[in-house]
């Protein structure tokens, strides 16, 4: 096999990197192109993109700019002056059914620039709603906060519609019930917890101590703490 | 007009907070008080639940806790009402350790049981508006300062003609009271002024500055003005609540040059400052008070009358040696700023820790690499909750809950409209703070 050849089977992982005090909006974003990074095709459209893509929100001060640089990609808060792609959304109602198109400034110039940000924004979860839940039972099932049951409710009619329960009896437990759409924003970090609880998107059933709780490794897995 | 009963104690972030009650009601809840949703003391500013952590004082079921009248704070107010300041407990009547009262208390208690007793006072800073708190919010507190914006010298007695009606009411009432005050001046912005109180005992002191709020901002409406205790809410000098404080032995000044109590009440001091920012500055707008030049301290210093310092040790007479305290700022809780303050002084004392040595140029001019005070809400809340000395002394549970809380607030601010690159004081901050602070 030539090195040439070999070559292509060469993973780049691509790296990550926040400004320091990062504000919660570029934390989010960070974590969802950690997410999209782990997708091998994803990974390796990230390896090729090369120019600034700012993402601004169209209701209050929240920007981001996403510098990548093959691989190497950096995030920081605010529009670039030199920012190639400008995206105008509403980062409050992003995926939510009904949400606001987003503007696109600077696509005609840069098109695969904002093609691929695009994609790498908006990774695929494999599995959809229960796959999501099952990648944080994963990540939080070891922590003091979390349930030790969580039963996850899918109220859409169709092929979504069902339950999925983790943990097992014995412990503090938490019911979340909700539209497919909504299961999948909440457990990936794509929606806050206590926003779409307090805005009728999910509901929950559990004691007060336990949904409180749940609230806050949501956030943290929102802001990408461990 | 009817008697009304007021009895009332402070949130963490500091609003007062109670019910009024009958006279009838308030002898048939003694000794254990009036009931409240505990959940009050878990709500943001804006009235937001604070949704993320929990502490094991919280009833399961948004339960009751009571708030406990102390019977020796009893003024009597204008308009025929009898207040009380009270601690919150739970339905069992234990101490709440989230409870601001009850935290300085616990550190008053230690602080004698070493053999001292404090005396301190408070100097208040804080804005005068030529609206009314009605005009305020109607201007959506686009307002201005009272007087010339033209005016930015300090002391300027030529401008008592516009503040001596509002500030003579207030004192009066405050002499109604039983609230003792020495001195109020023109401060060094449009509309800002100071009032300095009468020393006393760390928590009659701190009920005082809470009542002194609440006075200010009552005569100012009743002549027609609003006072905000915001830090900076205006783009000038901003608003700081400076604490002096002795400490005293079997009735004899125990600070003083070279005394070993002050010695070592400044090495406390000065190893839990970073620590004691989060409470001192608790809010978004607080950090935009603390910057360099501006009469804040932006490092963890002290100094002979060095007023560019955190910590000002003033010894030229023995019978007054004293240390001002200068980081807080005006919006902060006194309760928590003095039981931080005491927490720190204190493990100075049992530690028997080293002060750093004075600085005695200005401290705003000292090397980039020496040490500086946590300059956002974020950052002084991973100081105070990695302080291991102040978290021993004001308790995980509330180092716990008062850490999460600001960074819910930094969640809050980025969120919900907040913009972390304005130059200006913003809109948010102006809504979120300006009348509750």
């Amino acid at each position: 096999m030539s090195g040439r050849t070999a070559s292509r089977y060469v993973e780049h992982v691509p790296t990550i990197t926040l400004e320091d005090h990062a504000p919660p909006i570029v934390r989010i974003l960070g974590v969802t192109l950690r997410r999209a990074a782990t997708q091998p095709r994803l990974a390796r459209r990230m390896g090729k993109l090369r120019g600034r893509v700012a993402l601004r929100s169209t209701t209050d001060p929240q920007a981001v700019t996403i510098t990548f640089d093959k691989g190497a990609i950096h995030l920081t808060h605010g529009v670039h002056d030199e920012a190639d792609v400008v995206i105008g959304l509403d980062f409050n109602t992003m995926g939510q059914p009904g949400a606001a198109k987003p503007t696109v400034k600077g696509a005609a110039r840069h098109p695969a620039l904002a093609l691929g940000a695009a994609k790498v924004l908006d990774p695929p979860t494999p599995g959809g709603w229960k796959g999501a839940v099952d990648a944080f039972w994963s990540w939080a099932a070891a922590d003091p906060t979390c349930p030790g049951q969580l039963r996850v409710v899918c109220t859409d009619d169709g092929d979504d519609k069902g339950d999925v329960v983790k943990g097992g009896p014995g412990g503090t437990t938490l019911e979340v019930h909700g539209p497919a759409y909504a299961l999948l924003n909440v457990f990936t970090g794509g929606d806050h917890f206590g926003a779409a609880l307090l805005e009728g998107r999910v509901r929950a059933v559990g004691d007060f101590p336990t949904l409180t709780q749940f609230t806050g490794l949501i956030t943290r897995l929102l802001l990408g703490d461990a | 007009v009817t008697p009304l009963i007021r009895v009332e104690g402070t949130s963490l972030e500091g609003p007062l907070l109670g019910k009024h009650i009958s006279p009838d009601k308030f002898e048939h809840c003694l000794p254990e008080g009036l009931c409240l949703s505990d959940f009050a003391l878990a709500m943001d500013l804006h009235g937001t639940p604070e949704l993320g952590w929990w502490g094991g004082w919280r009833s399961t079921t948004l339960g009751d806790m009571f708030l406990r009248p102390d019977l020796s704070t009893k003024v009597e107010l204008a308009h025929d009402i009898t207040s009380y300041l009270g601690d919150f407990t739970t339905i069992e009547g234990t101490p709440l350790p989230v409870c601001p009262r009850t935290l300085l208390r616990t550190q008053q208690a230690r602080l004698a049981a070493l053999g001292y007793e404090a005396k301190c006072a408070f100097e208040l800073e804080f804005f005068v508006t030529e609206e009314r708190i009605d005009e305020v919010r109607a201007k959506k507190f686009k307002v201005t300062p009272l007087g010339s914006p033209n005016l930015k010298m300090v002391y300027l007695t030529q401008r008592a003609p516009e503040f001596l009606p509002l500030m003579r009411a207030a004192t009066e009432r405050l002499e109604s009271m039983g609230i003792p005050w020495e001195a109020f001046n023109d401060e060094a912005a449009p509309g800002q002024f100071e009032l300095n109180l009468a020393p006393a005992d760390p928590l009659t002191m701190a009920d005082r500055v809470v009542r002194t709020k609440q006075v200010l901002r009552e005569v100012a409406y009743e002549h027609g003005r609003a006072v905000t205790f915001m830090a900076r809410p205006f783009d000038v000098y901003g608003s700081g609540l400076h604490l002096h404080l002795s400490l005293w032995r079997d009735g004899q000044p125990a600070f003083g040059a070279g005394a070993a109590a002050m010695h070592h009440w400044l090495g406390g001091v000065v190893a839990t400052a970073a620590g004691a920012v989060s409470i001192c500055t608790p809010t978004i707008n607080a950090f935009r008070r603390q910057v360099d030049f501006a009469a804040v301290p932006t490092t963890p210093t002290w100094g002979e009358e060095n007023k560019g310092a955190a910590f000002r040790t003033v010894t030229r007479s023995g019978s007054v040696a004293r240390v001002e305290h200068r980081i807080a700022s005006a919006d902060a809780n006194p309760y928590l700023v003095l039981a931080a303050y005491l927490a720190g002084g204190v493990a100075g004392l049992e530690e028997k820790l080293e002060p750093p040595p004075p600085v005695t140029g200005l401290p705003w001019g000292l090397p980039e690499d020496y040490e500086r005070l946590p300059a956002s809400i974020t950052a002084a809340a991973d100081a105070l909750a990695t302080d291991v000395r102040l978290r021993e002394r004001l308790g995980d549970e509330f180092v716990h809950h008062w850490v999460e809380g600001r960074k819910w607030e930094w969640l809050m601010f980025h969120t919900g409209g907040g913009d972390p690159d304005a130059k200006t004081v913003t809109d948010w901050e102006l809504t979120r703070y300006f009348e509750w602070v």
